[in-house]
């Protein structure tokens, strides 16, 4: 199943974006293994700054970054018209947060430590979505 | 030797019945004594009524010889028929008693000789009466009776005064008790010891029973001859005063001593007198007068012969022949005057003995007294007796200066002396007279016609020095002072000298020994308070003497190591078994260490004792010195057990309250530690996640899966290191004092606070220099002062929205002994009259805060033997720091 999937999504670029480089050079691990494209970024801006802004099929950003926060992010974004699914991830998030981000129709809110195979579905259901016409 | 006498029945009082000394009223009869013969005393016995004439009795003189005197008084009235009233005193009646029996006599007025004539008398005198005292005994020899026990309490003398002529004697020989018919062939009926029961000083050599010889009447020649000795010089030919006791040396005295001749005695006596004397006492009765006739013609033609002036009168007294006084010179010469002793004419040899012999029997009494002033009293009191003098000083030289210690005055009832301590003074005595003794050391002898004085003044040796003198004058009989006196003198003055030299060592003596004992009681008293002293103050104090290895214990200190009773000292080894395992060897180090060097220990130690009671002691022992010579320990044991299970139960309570402050700070950053610990359980998920697929891979992708693994290795270990921090933090471990890296610590803090940081937007600004310096410390504690003043600089700053909020730590060296470190905010700061009360417990400026952070932060900076120190920083925020001494 998996190696069908490598083969057939393969073509997706997942973008990540996340102050600690550890974290995220292990993202970067996990979905290389599931067959996907990715490229990181150390900040939101970063991101923003980058042409890769509109090649992501699908974006995991933390919610707390050190200058723009991850929903500053997503709302920049989507003043940009830029819908680009996002995934959130946070060690330590609050109700308010929680609600913000359910407002800004992410893909989904997952706490640190994520589980891998419920990051890797998420990513799945993304982009098996923006394959349908 | 007293002057002559005369005899006077005036100056010789019989006891008033009220000071007899035997009176009773058996009778209606008072009695006084009149003399003692053998067991027989004699007494004047009168009625209460004057009319009644009074009697003369003869009974025992005590109840320990009232046999003996029973079988006396029976031979004397069973003689009575022999006896005459003209020349003897006779029973007129007899009471018998059972087992007593008493004689009476008419005859009364008179007196026993030996109470007449103590003294010497004068040779007028005893011309007078000797031929008396022969013709008596003559009479009872007359009867075929011999006396066997003549002696002066045998003669009876009444003197009878006729007005404008010489006053007749009239004299009764008496005390026949041990009398009898003289029978050539049976010679001595009575055994020696009975007749030993008489005088012994005046028995003849045949009374020894150890002679040829028996008793017969020439043996009461023997007797009269020592009688006349004794009249004529006032002493006995043998012995001093006849006090001793002992017949064998009597004995031996009459058989073998031949006595000094009279003459060479007393130089008053002719030596056709003393001649005479000395054939009465011929050891030999063969050479002996052998009749009272021969007797009476000598006495009479001494008699004859004597100085015209020595017979005028009985008033005439016998001037020292060779004593010629000087003319009575002018007051300035009275230095002159005083002639020493040795200008004094030689004395034989025999007369320096025989002195000697009083001297040393004198000696003897001074010796034997021990306390001062009784041996003053006696010193003067013998000295006066002996010379007849009227007046006597003793007198102390004390640097020099004369000081008088007693006046001695000779009056009618005895010698008077009064103790005194007055410099002398010229009307005491003749300066100079003293002076001129005391220079020379010799005697000095003044002899003033005109003045009608005459005085010696003998210096008192001890080794070689003088220390003092007597002084002896009477100025009632010019020349009373014979030269005899003179040796005797110096020599009872020296042993005066040595006798009062002991005596004043003695009464030194008992004054130490009162001075000792009231001292021992105050130290009896002291000991007691130090005893209480010590059981207050839980203090025991020892001694450890080195040599013997034992260590004696107060009482105290007895109890606080809870040994046996009874035992008050340990050996070195039960010390080392008292020290609790623990410390043994660090104790027995430093006293070790200590007494190897004679330094001063002090420990602090726990002691086991044997009920197995753990007792915490502070100990301390100084070197001590005894002569000079490093030999023991004294110290004190203090039982702090109390003291500290007081400051551990105030440490555990420090203990709990630092941790839970730390607890407390440390949940200040959960958000912070919670995102520290998840970053790397984030990366460890998504590299398992990964690596797992990786090896689901076909062809498997090994390098992949291999280099996730090794970041999970890699970020496990950093959650682990983060876990482990946090744990230090707030776990409850007792501090353990160890070379401690002040920036690493910091590195920990920050580790665990860099999110909170982030979060708070604070920069940080480190500048954390001398990266191989260390201080001894408790990581842990070390940190928490730290994790403490950090979280406040964030806290500070969290209302600052104007500035750039900085968190700046930074370590420098202060010279070459410590490091500081200084963690600065740019926050809020600290209002000036709050700096000096921000390490003050329960002070605190935040809404949640305790204020207990910085109070506990101090005392960890103390302990740690530093300064936590708060100030405002410049332009704003504020400043902590603190330095600790550096460890190599």
């Amino acid at each position: 199943m998996f190696n069908r999937a490598q083969q057939r999504e393969s073509h997706h670029l997942i973008a990540i974006i996340d102050d600690e480089q550890s974290v995220r050079s292990a993202l970067v691990n996990l979905l290389h293994s599931a067959g996907y494209r990715t490229c990181s970024f150390a900040s939101a801006e970063a991101f923003l700054a980058s042409d890769r802004l509109h090649a992501a099929t699908c974006a995991i950003m933390d919610v707390r970054l050190k200058a723009m926060s991850g929903l500053e992010l997503k709302e920049h974004l989507a003043g940009l018209q830029i819908a680009l699914p996002a995934i959130f991830i946070s060690g330590h998030s609050s109700r308010a947060e929680q609600e913000r981000v359910a407002r800004l129709g992410a893909v989904a809110f997952l706490s640190k430590p994520i589980d891998a195979d419920t990051l890797l579905n998420h990513i799945r259901r993304v982009t098996l979505a923006g394959e349908q016409p | 030797m007293n002057k002559p006498h005369v005899l006077a029945l005036e100056s010789t009082a019989i006891p008033p019945a009220d000071e007899a000394e035997l009176r009773f009223r058996i009778t209606d009869y008072s009695y006084a004594l009149i003399s003692e013969t053998g067991a027989v005393a004699y007494m004047r016995a009168w009625r209460s009524d004057a009319q009644s004439r009074p009697l003369t009795l003869a009974r025992a003189r005590s109840e320990a010889v009232a046999a003996q005197a029973a079988a006396q008084l029976k031979n004397e009235h069973a003689l009575r028929t022999h006896l005459d009233d003209a020349w003897a005193i006779k029973p007129a009646g007899s009471v018998l008693g059972a087992g007593t029996m008493v004689l009476l006599y008419d005859d009364a007025n008179i007196l026993a000789l030996e109470k007449l004539a103590p003294h010497a008398l004068t040779i007028a005198c005893f011309l007078k009466l000797a031929p008396q005292l022969v013709q008596v005994l003559a009479c009872l020899h007359s009867t075929g009776l011999v006396h066997r026990n003549v002696n002066p309490a045998c003669f009876f003398v009444g003197i009878d005064h006729t007005a404008g002529q010489e006053p007749n004697y009239r004299v009764k020989l008496g005390g026949f008790g041990l009398a009898v018919a003289v029978t050539p062939a049976s010679g001595n009926a009575d055994s020696v010891a009975a007749l030993l029961c008489g005088d012994l000083p005046y028995m003849s050599p045949e009374h020894s029973g150890r002679t040829q010889g028996a008793i017969d009447a020439r043996s009461d020649w023997y007797s009269l001859g020592v009688i006349f000795y004794r009249l004529l010089t006032g002493h006995l030919p043998f012995g001093v005063s006849g006090v001793d006791n002992d017949a064998a040396a009597w004995a031996h005295f009459h058989i073998a001593s031949a006595p000094l001749a009279p003459h060479l005695l007393s130089n008053s006596v002719p030596e056709a007198l003393s001649l005479l004397v000395m054939r009465l006492l011929e050891k030999n009765p063969a050479r002996r007068y052998q009749n009272a006739a021969q007797l009476l013609a000598d006495l009479e033609h001494c008699r004859h012969a004597a100085p015209a002036q020595a017979a005028g009168g009985d008033d005439a007294v016998m001037a020292p022949p060779d004593c010629t006084p000087m003319p009575a010179p002018p007051a300035l010469q009275l230095e002159r005057r005083y002639r020493d002793c040795a200008d004094a004419p030689a004395r034989s040899e025999t007369a320096s003995i025989r002195d000697l012999e009083s001297v040393i029997r004198a000696a003897r009494a001074l010796s034997e007294e021990l306390m001062l002033d009784e041996l003053i009293q006696t010193i003067l009191s013998l000295t006066l007796e002996y010379v007849g003098a009227e007046r006597g000083l003793l007198i102390r030289l004390d640097e020099q200066i004369p000081y008088l210690e007693a006046c001695a005055r000779t009056t009618i009832s005895g010698t008077t002396v009064d103790l005194l301590d007055v410099p002398a003074a010229e009307q005491d005595l003749p300066l100079a007279m003293l002076r001129q003794a005391s220079d020379r050391g010799r005697l000095v002898y003044a002899d003033v016609e005109s003045d009608g004085f005459s005085a010696i003044c003998v210096p008192m040796l001890k080794q070689g020095r003088v220390v003092g003198a007597l002084y002896l004058e009477n100025r009632v009989l010019p020349d009373a002072f014979t030269v005899e006196h003179t040796q005797i003198l110096q020599l009872l003055a020296s042993q005066a000298a040595i006798s009062l030299e002991n005596a004043r060592l003695y009464a030194a003596l008992l004054t130490e020994n009162k001075q000792r004992t009231l001292a021992e009681k105050a130290l009896r008293a002291s000991q007691s308070s130090l005893v209480l002293g010590e059981q207050f103050n839980h203090i025991g104090s020892m001694r450890y003497l080195l040599e013997e290895g034992l260590m004696f214990c107060s009482a105290e200190l007895c109890r606080i190591y809870g040994l046996a009773a009874g035992k008050d000292f340990v050996t070195y080894e039960e010390f080392s078994a008292l020290l609790h395992p623990d410390d043994r060897k660090s104790v027995l180090e430093t006293v070790e260490a200590a007494v190897a060097v004679g330094g001063t220990i002090r420990v602090e130690h726990r002691i086991c004792r044997h009920n197995g009671e753990i007792r915490y002691i502070s100990g301390i022992g100084k070197p001590f010195y005894v002569d000079g010579k490093f030999s023991e320990y004294v110290g004190t044991a203090t039982d702090i057990t109390s003291r500290r299970q007081a400051e551990d139960a105030l440490r555990v309570a420090q203990a709990d309250l630092a941790r839970v402050s730390r607890a407390t700070t440390v949940g200040q950053l959960t958000s912070s530690i919670a995102h520290e610990i998840n970053q790397p359980l984030m990366s460890i998920v998504s590299n398992a996640g990964a690596s797992l697929r990786w090896l689901d891979r076909d062809p498997i992708q090994l390098e992949h899966a291999r280099a996730g693994l090794r970041d999970i290795v890699t970020e496990g270990q950093r959650a682990g290191d983060m876990i482990q921090s946090l744990q230090r933090l707030t776990r409850n471990t007792e501090p353990v004092f160890e070379r401690v890296n002040l920036n690493a610590a910091i590195r920990h803090i920050l580790a665990i606070s860099r999110s909170e940081i982030e979060r708070r937007a604070v920069s940080l600004s480190l500048s954390l220099t001398q990266e191989n310096w260390y201080v001894m410390g408790d990581f842990v504690q070390i940190q928490q002062v730290l994790l403490n003043l950090v979280i406040n600089a964030i806290e500070a700053m969290a209302e600052i929205s104007t500035r750039p909020r900085v968190l700046s730590i930074s370590t420098a060296g202060i010279g070459d002994h410590s490091i500081a470190v200084v963690i600065e905010d740019t926050g809020e700061g600290i209002a000036a009259d709050a700096i000096a009360r921000v390490f003050e417990a329960f002070y605190t400026t935040k809404k949640n805060g305790m204020g207990m952070g910085l109070a506990i932060c101090r005392s960890i900076i103390e302990n740690h033997r530093g300064r936590l120190q708060a100030a405002a920083r410049q332009p704003y925020g504020s400043r902590f720091s603190f330095e600790l001494p550096l460890t190599p």
